[in-house]
């Protein structure tokens, strides 16, 4: 039919045109009403997010608001409407008369004749339906068929285009936001949000691993999960995230129940509900994993299949590479915070240090003259001796927060001798021992442990830091264990980021204390934050400070107990095994 | 009698240094610069048998500054470098100079002052026995000539 071309040349004109997309789906039920003798005409389009039809266009007379707003049922049974029922089958469907059509759903009152179309996209996915409706009886034609098919095929590359140009400008608004400042976990949480909402997701979540690079720990949610934000956590390798995060490697599933390693761990998304996963890893510039990125999508009962495919795993993992970036800004910033304020720190205690120090020095050395003249003129009583003494004690004190201060900004010139560790933690007991009585000490050092280039002082001063830290916790009693041991460079690197030795020295200290809160156990070394409430709050800081400087680490990985520190030293070998 | 000079830029400082070794029956002149002190150095009679310097005045190598006034005028000069917090690198350098002992002014647990004597008659002593040496050692080279 001529009108028929006509309609065909119209609509095809405007995709090339790139004419907004719904202006072709406007262009395409106009084109079917013209060319056949349908009355009223539909695009019913997939919902991605749960697998339900909606109307997205509708032409004809009598579309009331109500009408354009009906959630078309889908599946084969019956009473399930036309639309859906090619929806399910993904084949067009042709009734004469609809009174006696097994499918039929009536929307527009009068229909005699009815043509369904399905709007098929790449890999044989239904992404909608083209339906008309005719009063007359049988109104329909082979012809018509095909033409509406061709019609069909112009409304379906309308409308993966609007997918297409949605999805980019969501993409581009995620990157734009990179270039914002605000918190990271502000901008974690943005970037989560948009993940699911650019792949019409239920649930978007993003784990990151923790400091102890065993636990997966969800730090940004938008969907169900919201509520255990901070809580809800996987082991690596634990489920299907856990698995993500170990082997590197993204999953994506249709049939959860049917993967090895689904566990189900977090029943807000219950499993026969689950019509979509898709976890990708988040990938640090070194390589290491250091976090997933998922979102899932549900399904109502019988809906169509929604579940995502490979252009949606390519999306997630670009949206993943902008999270790794986020957070590697996130720890520059942080890193470059820390150092600023080190840096003026550091020109201040060096200055005070100075001054302060020559004032102490001068009254130190007048006390010691008073005391010399109280003395040789017998008139130094025991009060004047008391309160010569409480003098002394209050300049030493405030001498050693300066030399607190000062030991921090120096710890990191360390001067290298070779330090036997098993001597260290030997020594560090007994110092503990005589200072502590009331505390048990054990200590249990490998036989196999080899010298370390170190400074002896400074290592010493660390030991004793975090004895004196157990035993000020443990006021009642209790015990602190000391333990060495040789591991290789890559079981140091599950621990903590580290340089290339090839083997390292493991000292751990544990105690019978309260132990550290998960929230604390990267905070205690911050400096100036102190618990105990006295203090400048150096000592740990200052420990990791010189154990950094060595080219190791210091880091608390108790859990359930007490406190359980770890030192990790690296041996300076020829060889080794990593 | 021996006589000391001592070089601080902070005036409590050298109050109470010098009040200190008066005490143990020191002669003490004083200078609050390196370059005061590069001028009593040149400018005294005799010269002083031991020199305690601050290492940081008007730079933070005044001390050094000192210590090369000090060898220039008098090469069995001991210094005695003082500092309020100090680093292992300046104690070497100071050492490596020539200086007779470096300390630290803020000692825990330690009378500084105290060692301070205690080092100050060690240099003394080392002072005598160099200077004992040279005398002997001129009195065999010159029979007459």
């Amino acid at each position: 039919m001529p009108g028929s071309e006509h309609a065909l040349e119209i609509a095809a004109r405007l995709i090339t045109a790139r004419a907004a997309p719904e202006h072709v789906l406007e262009a395409v039920l106009n084109a079917a009403i013209d060319s056949t003798r349908a009355t009223h005409a539909l695009i019913a389009l997939v919902d991605r997010r749960n697998g339900e039809l909606a109307i997205q266009r509708a032409a004809g007379e009598g579309w009331t608001p109500e009408k354009r707003e009906e959630r078309l049922r889908t599946g084969k049974g019956v009473h399930e409407g036309i639309v859906g029922y090619v929806a399910t089958t993904g084949e067009p469907y042709y009734a004469g008369d609809v009174s006696q059509d097994p499918h039929y759903y009536p929307l527009i009152e009068g229909t005699r004749s009815e043509l369904a179309v399905p709007l098929i996209r790449s890999r044989d996915r239904v992404a909608g339906v083209l339906n008309l409706e005719s009063d007359t009886p049988n109104a329909f034609t082979e012809e018509d068929l095909y033409v509406v098919s061709a019609l069909g095929a112009l409304a379906t590359v309308a409308v993966s285009m609007a997918e297409h140009h949605r999805r980019e400008h969501e993409l581009a608004e995620t990157a734009r936001k990179l270039n914002r400042w605000g918190t990271t976990e502000d901008l974690l949480a943005e970037f989560t949000e948009a993940a699911a909402r650019i792949l019409q997701a239920y649930d978007g979540s993003l784990f990151t691993l923790q400091p102890d690079g065993r636990t997966l720990l969800l730090v940004a949610s938008h969907g169900p999960l919201r509520e255990l934000i901070g809580e809800a956590s996987y082991e690596v390798g634990e489920g299907v995230t856990g698995s993500v995060a170990e082997h590197g490697y993204a999953i994506r599933l249709e049939d959860v129940a049917g993967d090895p390693h689904w566990i189900g761990k977090y029943q807000e998304i219950p499993r026969d509900r689950i019509a979509g996963f898709l976890a990708v890893p988040v990938v640090a510039e070194d390589g290491r994993v250091e976090g997933v990125l998922r979102v899932i999508r549900d399904k109502t009962p019988a809906s169509l299949p929604n579940a995502f495919d490979q252009d949606d795993e390519i999306i997630l993992s670009s949206l993943a590479s902008q999270v790794a970036v986020l957070l590697q800004r996130g720890r520059l910033l942080q890193r470059l915070v820390q150092t600023e304020r080190l840096a003026a720190w550091g020109q201040l205690s060096a200055r005070s240090a100075h001054i302060i120090g020559n004032k102490v020095f001068a009254m130190k050395g007048a006390m010691g003259e008073l005391r010399h003249l109280l003395e040789s003129s017998g008139q130094c009583s025991a009060q004047c001796g008391e309160l010569i003494d409480m003098l002394s004690r209050s300049l030493s004190e405030t001498d050693s927060v300066i030399q607190s201060f000062k030991d921090f900004v120096a710890s990191r010139d360390i001067k290298r001798t070779s330090v036997n560790v098993n001597q260290l933690i030997a020594a560090a007991a007994r110092r503990g021992e005589t200072s502590a009585p009331h505390i048990r000490f054990t200590t249990d050092p490998a036989p196999d442990v080899p010298s370390v280039p170190g400074d002896l002082p400074r290592l010493s001063e660390t030991l004793d830091e975090l004895v004196q830290n157990a035993v000020s916790w443990q006021p009642n009693g209790g015990a602190v264990r000391l333990r060495s041991a040789v591991i290789s460079g890559s079981e140091a690197a599950g621990l903590a980021k580290l340089g290339q030795a090839a083997r390292y020295v493991r000292v751990d200290v544990e105690d019978d204390g309260p132990g550290v809160a998960e929230g604390l156990k990267q905070q205690i070394f911050e400096p100036f934050v102190s618990s105990r409430g006295r203090g400048l709050g150096l000592g740990l800081p200052i420990c990791r400070e010189v154990l950094r400087a060595h080219g190791g680490e210091i880091l608390e990985i108790g859990s359930g107990g007490g406190a359980h520190f770890v030192v990790l030293l690296p041996v300076n070998d020829g060889g080794g095994v990593r | 009698m021996c006589r000391i000079l001592l070089v601080d830029d902070e005036p409590d400082v050298r109050g109470i240094i010098e009040r200190r070794l008066t005490r143990e029956g020191f002669r003490v002149d004083m200078a609050d610069s390196a370059a005061a002190a590069a001028e009593r150095i040149r400018a005294a009679d005799t010269p002083y048998d031991v020199i305690i310097a601050d290492m940081v005045m008007e730079t933070e190598e005044s001390g050094l500054d000192v210590l090369k006034a000090a060898v220039a005028r008098d090469v069995f000069g001991e210094v005695i470098v003082l500092t309020a917090y100090g680093s292992v690198q300046n104690a070497v350098e100071c050492m490596k100079r020539g200086a007779f002992d470096y300390l630290e002014k803020n000692i825990p647990g330690v009378d500084v002052l105290d060692l301070l004597v205690l080092k100050i008659q060690n240099a003394l002593e080392h002072r005598r026995s160099a200077v004992d040496f040279l005398q002997r050692i001129d009195l065999r080279r010159t029979p007459g000539a």
